[in-house]
């Protein structure tokens, strides 16, 4: 019996904790650290993070956190105040959007970096261009074989990355056009995993950004006009527009907390910024 | 002083009694949790709450299943007839081709005729499929909405598709996932057993004092290797093993993460029946001997099945061990939401989705709470083999 | 006569062949076994060095150090041993001395092994429900070290009681005999002698600790953060999370295999430790015990 009301009384006490933690107030105690914290995109990862680097070679007090995981991620994390700053590869959704409404206050939406998409094969492949027809059937699962575009007869293995992605939402919506993905299809877990399953091996198909491709895997022209001209995918061309599937990077943060964000994204949009933007294989805004 | 000392005495005994609710109490508030968001999910709808998905009032058809509305958006369903209604092929509507449809002038600047816009062309286009914000329905609707089915325990867990950020509505089926998890587990026991088995039986038993005191410890080094460390063995040798070998398109397969799962639940395997053969009497043993059975044969009909029970503790907790492996799994597996019919073949299993899909959900949506479920199922899952494994371990001592 | 012989031979080459057969599946157990340990230890010595250990990551991860990493695991280890071990001994202690077989020692013995049987992803999906959404904590250290306190419980909590028990009955029949108060027994009496396992048990949760990735992907690691950690409420870098996505979604994932190596043998040279300090304080104590 005895013990009986000791359970009730910690049982008591542990709720009253939760409630009164409840009630303390909807800001998150993270928004009262000094560590400024960036979360989102995976394609976002590889030239923030040598922003990060040159930017504390400059701010040695600063403390900035990076995290990945996709766009959605950040966006999610963004919307319930886990973090400062949310890398996204592709735009708020409606549902996003009413979210940010809802809480109150703006949100600063910045484009830091222009992405072209690339359509990854191994390089013993024989196929060496795509339309964005066929690209769409073989994502949606009509097409599963390699000799419908006159390649090998081998069966394709499609990977994708995971929805969490903001790099899956944009290829869903812009190039399957709204359509589901064939639930076939292999999916890993980042750019890079996708580049280097890619090149081990020979049947593959991937889709990665462009920051990513190396010399192990070989990226596919692509005709927008259903099979008359290809078009290299190539960092010029996605500059000069030929090259369709482009797309802006932002930072996403809110307004009310621009003071703590404004410094490092200054920074980004800087020239130096933007320099290593463009090392890294991505196009600068302007 | 006496009476101090007391006092002393049963706050003492009050703290220790409320250090040990607090595992009762984390159980139960895991409980709580999952169970207060997985179940929730059944209550709802797999579309936001501001979707309006209508047709045109003459259209006969007034229910639609989640599956069939994502088969209409991925055009596989193209004509009202597929779905019971008339013969007429089915026009989408949705935010993004009003821009197209209607005219700045006619929406107005700030969108705020569009509302009358999406009325009326609901009423002028018979085969219309409308999939809008709620934000841009009029209130005197002409157009009839169109019930979804709530998400209920059989949809949920006999649904084959999995598609949670699907638009307009989400699949929830989680089928090919508790498939999945099954089948890489079944894997990873039918890799494990044998060799745990006579390994355990070859520890104990054959071996000589010094042999066993030097696997003992690598044993016991390898059950606290962390998973992730597996994971990413499993992702440079034993991924592009399996792709070579059985020549498959990729390795990240079924068989890859059984493999590596059957590697992790080898120690487990290992040390628990080796301790359940140890237990066996020696008056057992010795009888055994000295009726003439050799060594072998006293191992067969004596040792083995006496330690039966404690062996298949091992099995299950080994199971317990695999069913729940995240790490490993997410990153050896390909992760493909598909229900698997051959190893060879990426799949995906319950923890594995949670890790990669939680991030993304956002906090009490839909999403998330079918990652909830899902962690229910998982739970409930480890729940009973523990409650297996406890019998058993009990039925023991006798 | 004959027949006996061959009875005889026959069982002896049954054995032969069965004994033959299990050694060769020992070795090849232990060959896989053996060859992870080597393939990591090999691939992994090259990058280790008093750098990799003590300077921040460089170049995209590709280049430079793990120091962060294994500060934010440290931190880690502290803070969950912190929470973990004071409650796990007590309710140890409390299970094995003070509660009297029945009903509620057998539920809440349930309860615990229930716990230790929680896949990790499970404790993952409820730290980020209950400390970083619930209590507003975010993704921080303390969310994380609360997360991983909770699962490392059950195995303090199970080693306690293990050590408790094994301390033989009449140390406290003569201690209560001579008019100890049952306070008085545990703390001078039983605890002493109790000691010694209690630690180990200690000792190999960290190892256990230290590895757990699940856990923390969603309460306190972070991807890239080249700063040791201010406050509670900061997030931190983790080695198994670090190994986790500079082997997945780094920005080079081949440049940055040499670093991903190096990670994986620190972590099992953290587990290696910690196994053989368990070890060493066992033996230690056997030893003093006997003199």
């Amino acid at each position: 019996m005895k013990t009986v009301v000791y359970y009730f009384i910690f049982a008591v006490l542990l709720a009253s904790c939760g409630q009164s933690a409840n009630t303390a107030g909807k800001k998150n105690i993270k928004s009262k650290t000094q560590q400024l914290n960036i979360k989102g995109s995976d394609t976002e990862l590889s030239f923030t993070q040598k922003e990060i680097e040159e930017y504390l070679k400059k701010n040695p007090d600063a403390s900035i956190s990076l995290t990945g995981g996709g766009s959605s991620v950040g966006i999610t994390a963004l919307i319930e105040g886990n973090t400062d700053i949310a890398m996204t590869s592709r735009d708020l959704t409606t549902g996003e959007t009413n979210e940010f409404g809802e809480k109150g206050g703006g949100i600063k939406k910045m484009i830091v970096a222009y992405d072209g998409l690339a359509i990854i094969v191994n390089p013993a492949n024989k196929v060496d261009d795509i339309t964005m027809k066929q690209l769409e059937d073989i994502y949606t699962g009509k097409i599963d074989h390699w000799n419908d575009l006159q390649g090998t007869n081998q069966k394709m293995s499609i990977l994708s990355r995971e929805s969490s992605s903001g790099t899956y939402s944009y290829f869903k919506e812009h190039i399957l056009e709204g359509k589901s993905y064939s639930s076939t299809i292999t999916q890993l877990t980042s750019n890079g995993q996708i580049v280097e399953s890619v090149s081990q091996s020979p049947d593959a198909i991937g889709y990665v950004s462009l920051g990513y491709v190396n010399s192990k895997v070989k990226v596919l022209g692509i005709s927008f006009d259903g099979g008359k001209t290809f078009v290299e995918g190539k960092i010029e061309n996605v500059k000069n527009n030929s090259y369709k599937i482009k797309r802006p990077l932002y930072y996403i943060f809110e307004e009310n907390n621009s003071a703590k964000a404004d410094p490092f994204v200054n920074y980004v949009l800087s020239d130096s910024g933007q320099k290593i933007v463009e090392t890294a294989g991505f196009i600068k805004v302007k | 002083m006496r009476r101090l000392r007391k006092i002393i005495e049963k706050i003492v005994e009050g703290v220790l009694a409320m250090s040990a609710a607090i595992t009762s109490i984390t159980v139960l508030l895991i409980i709580i949790f999952l169970f207060d968001e997985g179940l929730s999910i059944f209550s709802k709808k797999p579309v936001d709450d501001d979707t309006v998905i209508a047709v045109n009032s003459s259209n006969p058809v007034s229910k639609l299943t989640g599956l069939q509305i994502k088969d209409i958006f991925d055009q596989k369903i193209t004509n009202w007839k597929q779905i019971g209604g008339k013969n007429d092929s089915i026009k989408l509507f949705r935010l993004d081709e009003a821009g197209t449809t209607f005219t700045e002038q006619q929406m107005g600047s700030n969108f705020e005729r569009l509302a009358i816009c999406v009325d009326s062309y609901v009423v002028r286009t018979p085969g219309v499929l409308l999939y809008f914000s709620s934000k841009y329905i009029p209130k005197d609707f002409h157009g009839k909405r169109i019930e979804i089915a709530n998400i209920t325990p059989y949809s949920f867990l006999m649904g084959k598709q999995w598609f949670p950020t699907a638009q307009p509505v989400a699949q929830l089926g989680v089928l090919p996932l508790i498939l999945g998890t099954l089948w890489v587990t079944l894997g990873a026991i039918l890799f494990a057993l044998p060799f745990g088995l006579a390994t355990a039986i070859f520890m104990a038993e054959i071996a000589n004092h010094k042999v066993r005191n030097y696997l003992k410890p690598v044993v016991e080094l390898l059950a606290g290797i962390p998973s992730v460390v597996y994971g990413f063995f499993g992702l440079i040798v034993i991924v592009p093993a399996v792709q070579k070998i059985f020549n498959l398109p990729v390795g990240e397969s079924g068989l890859a993460g059984s493999i590596v799962l059957g590697i992790m639940a080898l120690p487990t395997i290992i040390t628990i029946s080796e301790d359940a053969l140890r237990t066996t009497p020696r008056a057992l043993k010795e009888a055994s001997l000295a009726l003439g059975a050799s060594h072998w044969q006293t191992i067969r009909r004596v040792i083995v099945p006496y330690a039966s029970s404690g062996i298949t503790a091992a099995i299950i907790l080994g199971i317990g061990r695999a069913i729940g492996e995240t790490m490993a799994v997410l990153m050896v597996t390909g992760n493909a939401a598909v229900i698997p019919h051959s190893y060879f073949e990426p799949l995906r299993t319950i923890p594995a989705t949670i890790a990669a899909e939680l991030g993304e959900a956002a906090y009490g949506g839909l999403h998330f709470k079918a990652l909830f479920a899902l962690g229910c199922i998982l739970f409930i899952m480890t729940f009973i083999i523990n409650l297996i494994f406890e019998f058993i371990a009990k039925k023991k001592k006798y | 006569m004959d027949k006996a012989h061959k009875i005889i031979r026959q069982k002896k080459v049954s054995q032969g062949i069965a004994f033959s057969i299990f050694g060769i599946i020992t070795s090849i157990v232990v060959l896989i076994l053996c060859g992870i340990l080597y393939f990591i230890f090999v691939r992994g010595w090259p990058a280790m060095s008093w750098k990799f250990l003590t300077s921040m990551p460089t170049n995209g991860m590709t280049d430079g150090g793990i120091y962060p990493a294994i500060i934010g695991t440290f931190c880690l280890i502290g803070g969950s041993m912190l929470f973990a071990f004071p409650i796990g001994v007590l309710s140890g202690i409390y299970l094995n001395e003070y509660l009297l077989d029945g009903k509620l020692k057998s539920f809440i013995n349930m309860m615990t092994n229930n716990l230790a049987g929680v896949p990790s992803i499970v404790f993952g999906l409820f730290g980020m429900a209950l400390f970083v959404n619930k209590l507003k904590f975010g993704d921080s250290i303390l969310a994380g070290s609360l997360t991983l306190g909770l699962l490392a419980l059950p195995v303090i909590i199970r080693t306690t009681e293990e050590a408790l028990k094994s301390v033989d009955d009449a140390y406290r029949i003569a201690s209560l005999a001579l008019g100890a108060s049952k306070l008085q027994t545990v703390r001078k009496v039983v605890l002493p002698i109790a000691f010694p396992n209690i630690l180990t048990g200690l000792i190999l949760s960290v190892g256990r600790v230290s590895g757990e990735t699940a856990p923390i992907l969603f309460t306190v690691a972070a991807y890239f953060l080249p700063r040791l950690p201010h406050s509670i409420y900061d997030q931190v870098m983790a080695l198994p999370y670090h190994l986790y996505v500079i082997c997945t979604s780094g920005t080079d994932i081949v440049a940055s295999r040499k670093m991903a190596y190096g990670t994986a043998l620190v972590l099992i040279l953290i587990v290696l430790i910690s196994n053989i300090l368990a070890g060493i304080v066992r033996s230690y104590f056997t030893r003093k015990n006997k003199i």
